[in-house]
């Protein structure tokens, strides 16, 4: 009986260790990226099909609740179209002066991005990060900035497997970077992502004035972004009399349920 | 025995990329439901208590539930199965059912 007993105790601290063992070794640094990096392998056909299920579905529901407010965006869209048409062609017309300006003084065009073409196939649980389909391979390395088709900034890249890699969105709680707002870029501020797709605009000086409605856009001061990639709309201004500093709290440009392509930039 | 432990490898799989894919697109102010979370604490509420498949699913969902996120492989395992022990020691030592 007593030997029974000791066995059995046995057995469960043997479980244990062996169990230890186990997490020990999953975590050891380059083995546990080996093994998500094989997971996210098989499970990516299924993911990415899902992600555009998702995608699909939840613009049907939008479609059904908003379509009322949806009509009223529609007409506003439109005035919006007609004013920027105006304004695009006098600027088509500065840009033709340019260009000539700048052939005659041989300088040669600005040089673009060099992107990287990647999708979303999942978000993580509890972070505000999401995993992408490029990795090591297709030259994707940590820290590159990470932009929608219209230049709206995502945010970063924050770790690196072999064919995938995690994205750490604008919104997380570990993100911060330089920002400016655009149509005055002496207000500098500093971008803190809350989580849950929420930003804050910190470090305004309180005699510098910002107002609801105004685009944030990221500055290069820092080093971790290019100039200009637009970040998001300025929902509310927080101001304390006590503080001598204000802050914004920001609504994100990128919709996290809109996304399905994305572009790593990898020179800048 | 081994054919169930394989079904709710596969059913936790597959809530785990449910959840990291799909339920993605219907957040409610950057809020996603945690599925294997709420299925697991279900199982183990409705379970019989001297069955061990809650523990055995908090195992898998939490490895999954690892995997997709960017935390240590194990935080989940520990969180689930912490609470799966915690409602059998709850259910086994408080809660009397009138049936047995």
């Amino acid at each position: 009986m007593g030997l029974m007993k000791l066995s059995s105790k046995f057995k469960t601290g043997l479980i244990i260790i062996l169990l230890i063992v186990f997490f020990i070794v999953l975590n050891l640094p380059n083995f546990s990226k080996r093994v998500k990096d094989l997971f996210y392998l098989i499970s990516s056909p299924i993911q990415k099909s899902l992600w555009e299920v998702g995608d699909r579905t939840s613009d049907f529901f939008e479609a059904i609740t908003e379509t009322k407010s949806l009509k009223k965006e529609n007409e506003e869209l439109k005035l919006r179209i007609q004013e920027l048409l105006v304004e695009n062609i006098s600027l088509k017309e500065l840009k033709k002066e340019n260009e000539n300006l700048k052939e005659a003084l041989s300088v040669g065009l600005e040089k673009d991005f060099k992107l990287i073409l990647t999708e979303v196939i999942g978000k993580d649980i509890a972070q505000d990060s999401i995993l992408i389909n490029k990795g090591s391979e297709a030259g994707v390395s940590k820290n590159l900035p990470v932009i929608t088709q219209q230049k709206v900034l995502v945010g970063k890249v924050s770790e690196v497997y072999k064919n995938f890699s995690k994205v750490m969105l604008i919104s997380n709680k570990e993100s911060s970077f330089n920002a400016k707002i655009e149509n005055n870029e002496e207000i500098e501020g500093v971008i803190d992502g809350q989580g849950g797709f929420q930003l804050l605009l910190k470090l305004i000086l309180l005699d510098k004035k910002i107002s609801e409605g105004e685009m944030v856009i990221s500055s290069s001061l820092g080093g971790i972004f290019p100039e200009g990639l637009l970040v998001g709309e300025i929902k509310k201004v927080l101001r304390s009399d006590v503080e001598s500093l204000q802050e914004a709290q920001i609504k994100p440009a990128f919709d996290i349920k809109e996304i399905k392509n994305l572009f790593i930039i990898t020179e800048f | 025995m081994i054919k169930k432990v394989l079904i709710l490898i596969v059913v936790f799989y597959l809530l785990t990329l449910l959840q990291t894919s799909f339920l993605v697109h219907f957040n409610i102010k950057g809020i996603i439901p945690n599925l294997v979370l709420i299925a697991i604490i279900l199982l183990n509420l409705f379970e019989q208590h001297k069955s061990y498949t809650g523990l055995i699913s908090a195992f898998f969902g939490g490895f999954f539930l690892d995997i997709f996120s960017e935390n240590f492989i194990g935080f989940y395992v520990l969180i689930l199965v912490g609470l799966a022990i915690l409602i059998k020691f709850i259910f086994r030592n408080y809660v009397q059912l009138s049936a047995s």
